[in-house]
């Protein structure tokens, strides 16, 4: 019999365990071979050196897998993670704004900011389906499979020193709710939908004319679709025209400023859609191209309507660091690499692969993207608070 | 029968003259019988002719160290089928000031006025009684036709010795006498341990785990049975966790250095962690026929209360009640800082889990 198949054995060295309890008797090692384990825990390490600038240097890490299957419903009344001071507009950190995109400031004169990198509230995993109807409401767990808890080490001057610790799933679906007020992180979406919502946003009464419009309505049958990311709520800018590589407690979330639509259309009218969707200050064509992030109040993690083999996301996952990080991206997204991450807690929800196709975690039509996602209930007899 | 296995593995360890523990036995049935160092095993007689329903014991001027000793896990692989060598060793017990397990400062676990309890309990709940005692008595929730072992750690009134009480106004708020209160809390235990991973590649990772001030008075395991839906006894749980420790630090730096500046440190961590709530969301342990383990928290269960599922006013003010009264869980992770870095505060506040099922799988 080999040692490995009963799983984890503890041999002690140098104790005498010499009292017994009741009448527990030693298994010999025919007993013992009756007995067949599971590889429930696996550790793995690896090394990265590849980096550069923040992410430059050696960085080696522990990930401790668990072989389990996990179905929960669960709440959470407030969720908050990285907890210290930050600047806004210094490393990526974005400030207040009011509903109007108005920065919000201190009596000191500085931007005001939110005092955590994550903060949620009402934060639930699953949903309940017919939560008004006590006798008929049914859980609809979110599901995970195989989570892991990872550390990262940077060694500088031979010192190895503990730099971050993340935890996340294999794979994962079902839905996430919560008020977002403070996103750090990346939160990837896709909006998808007719050009006729825009033009019928915007090309009312004598603006029907105008030269937009005459394009929008010559193309209101093609359909349009974009990336949405957090952004600056102020301005409308995203992560790369602040220098940075994600945003810090952001609390907008939309088109950033110089990203257009596209089309998959071909002809004359569909290739003017890129030039003519660019969005600039939180507006594509004079409609609003920047939301609170807190109207999207349940975001459904994978493939809605597919079972959990085929629709789950991979890839996602909460991480704390007390320096730069570069985590591997375990999305399978082609090209991926790093998600590279900075001292703060930090939230990945991006682009996933599955079934030989990239996913975003969120997709999002013209009218959503607007309105904002409704909460799906998360206790029985009443949407959230439980 | 009750043997105390306890005391002769600790000597092993310390040795007898070292240990000057006074281990002492109370219970409804008071069995005062401390001794020094060379307590001996009940036989059954001397037990049969004790009756109660509990056994209370503390540990006085405890130090636990296994000096040299070592652990070793086997059977861990990596993702390659490598056998990862895992080392356990420098793992201590003792009282706060302990200099990280350095200096053999003893730790009371328990007191004769506050011990740590084994005892059988009838369940706390007459569904049939006043509404206003459902959830109070020793083991609440749990209906009044059945028996519970639980197991407890010292229990403390006082707002300043009562952790979980101290937590929430001094941490998740900040009362005014919080600063009074730590004045005159008792000193806590320092735990810690040294884990060594051994990969195939000759990568090689150390983790030596200290803690300082570490309190679980508060904290209790219940364990009862029932009949499943197969009319099978089934064995049913609740855990009710309360740690605090003041200060949490680990070091990665190996015996190669020991410089402050790898080593990750954390101002005050706390748990309180609710699984299982009596009868009405029990925590369910079982497992499956191909040898893998399912750790179930069930969803709200109205038959426990005898509730007409079909009746939807009356499932309605179960859930209320359930919502109501089952304790939610805090988690608190003070500032992450190595060196002058910093990953700032968690806060995770008002955890409730409605439905958990966790099944292993191979890996």
């Amino acid at each position: 019999m080999r040692l490995q198949d009963v799983g984890p054995v503890f041999v002690m060295s140098g104790l005498i365990l010499s009292a017994s309890v009741c009448a527990l008797e030693p298994m010999t090692d025919r007993d013992l071979s009756d007995v067949s384990g599971q590889a429930f825990i696996t550790i793995d390490t690896s090394s990265y050196n590849q980096g550069s600038g923040n992410w430059s240097g050696d960085y080696e890490f522990t990930k401790v897998n668990l072989g389990m299957e996990l179905e929960t419903v669960f709440n959470i009344d407030e969720l908050r993670l990285g907890r210290f001071e930050r600047e806004a507009y210094v490393d990526g950190t974005v400030p207040i704004t009011d509903d109007n995109r108005n920065i919000l400031y201190n009596p000191d004169g500085s931007a005001q900011v939110y005092d955590s990198d994550i903060i949620i509230e009402d934060f639930a995993l699953g949903r309940v389906d017919n939560h008004d109807d006590a006798a008929n409401a049914a859980y609809v767990p979110f599901m995970a499979r195989n989570p892991f808890i990872e550390l990262a080490y940077k060694t500088e001057n031979g010192q190895k020193r503990i730099s971050g610790v993340r935890v996340g799933f294999d794979k994962a679906q079902g839905d996430l709710s919560g008020d977002l007020i403070s996103v750090t992180g990346i939160v990837e979406g896709e909006i998808r939908g007719d050009i006729q919502v825009v033009y019928d946003n915007n090309c009312s009464g004598w603006n029907a004319l105008a030269p937009n419009c005459l394009l929008l309505l010559a193309s209101s049958d093609k359909e349009i679709y974009t990336q949405v990311d957090l952004l600056d709520g102020a301005t409308g800018d995203g992560a790369d025209r602040l220098n940075t590589t994600y945003l810090k407690r952001a609390s907008w979330f939309g088109v950033p400023t110089g990203r257009n639509f596209q089309t998959d259309e071909t002809g004359l009218i569909a290739s003017l859609i890129p030039t003519l969707t660019r969005s600039s200050d939180c507006e594509v064509l004079g409609t609003p191209a920047c939301f609170r992030s807190t109207i999207y109040q349940s975001i459904y993690i994978g493939d809605k309507g597919t079972d959990f083999e085929s629709g789950s996301a991979s890839g996602v996952f909460l991480s704390v660091q007390t320096e730069s990080v570069p985590w591997e991206d375990l999305s399978g997204v082609p090209g991926s690499d790093r998600v590279l991450t900075d001292s703060g807690a930090f939230m990945n929800i991006s682009r996933y692969q599955s079934g030989g196709e990239t996913k975003y975690p969120l997709y999002l039509t013209l009218e959503e993207a607007t309105r904002g996602t409704p909460r799906v209930a998360t206790c029985v007899g009443r949407i959230k608070g439980c | 029968m009750v043997r105390l296995v306890l005391l002769p593995v600790l000597a092993a360890l310390r040795g007898v003259n070292e240990m000057k523990k006074l281990l002492t036995l109370s219970a409804a049935v008071v069995i005062a019988h401390s001794a020094n160092a060379e307590l001996q095993a009940l036989d059954d007689a001397e037990m049969s002719s004790q009756s109660g329903a509990g056994l209370g014991f503390a540990l006085q001027d405890f130090v636990f160290s296994t000096d040299d000793a070592s652990l070793a896990v086997t059977g861990i692989e990596d993702g390659t089928g490598n056998e990862v060598g895992i080392k356990w060793d420098q793992f201590y017990i003792m009282g706060e000031g302990s200099q990280n397990g350095a200096v053999k400062k003893p730790v009371d676990i328990g007191s004769y006025l506050h011990p740590w309890v084994v005892r059988s309990v009838r369940g706390s709940s007459d569904w049939d009684g006043d509404p206003a005692d459902f959830y109070t008595g020793d083991a609440p929730a749990i209906g009044d036709d059945v028996a519970a072992l639980q197991i407890l750690t010292d229990v403390y009134t006082s707002a300043a010795q009562n952790t979980r009480q101290y937590v929430m106004d001094c941490i998740f708020a900040s009362a005014g006498d919080c600063g009074q209160r730590a004045a005159i809390r008792r000193s806590g235990a320092d735990i810690g341990s040294r884990f060594t991973l051994d990969f195939a590649d000759g990568t090689n990772h150390v983790w030596n785990i200290d803690m300082r001030g570490v309190y679980l008075d508060g904290s209790g395991f219940t364990l009862w049975s029932r009949p499943d839906d197969s009319g099978q006894s089934e064995l049913l749980g609740q855990l009710n966790l309360s740690l605090l420790a003041e200060e949490f630090q680990i070091d990665t730096c190996g015996d190669a250095c020991t410089g402050t500046g790898s080593l990750l440190q954390i101002d005050q961590v706390y748990l309180g962690l609710n699984l299982g709530f009596g009868d009405m969301q029990p925590l369910k342990f079982s497992a499956t026929s191909d040898g893998n383990f399912v750790l179930e928290l069930s969803k709200p269960d109205p038959s426990s209360r005898g509730v007409d599922p079909s009746d939807r006013d009356a499932m309605l003010a179960f859930f209320n009640e359930y919502y109501a009264n089952a304790p939610k869980s805090d988690i608190y992770i003070g500032e992450i800082t190595v060196g002058n870095r910093t990953a700032g505060e968690t806060v995770i506040n008002g955890f409730r889990a409605q439905y958990l099922k966790a099944t292993s799988i191979d890996l």
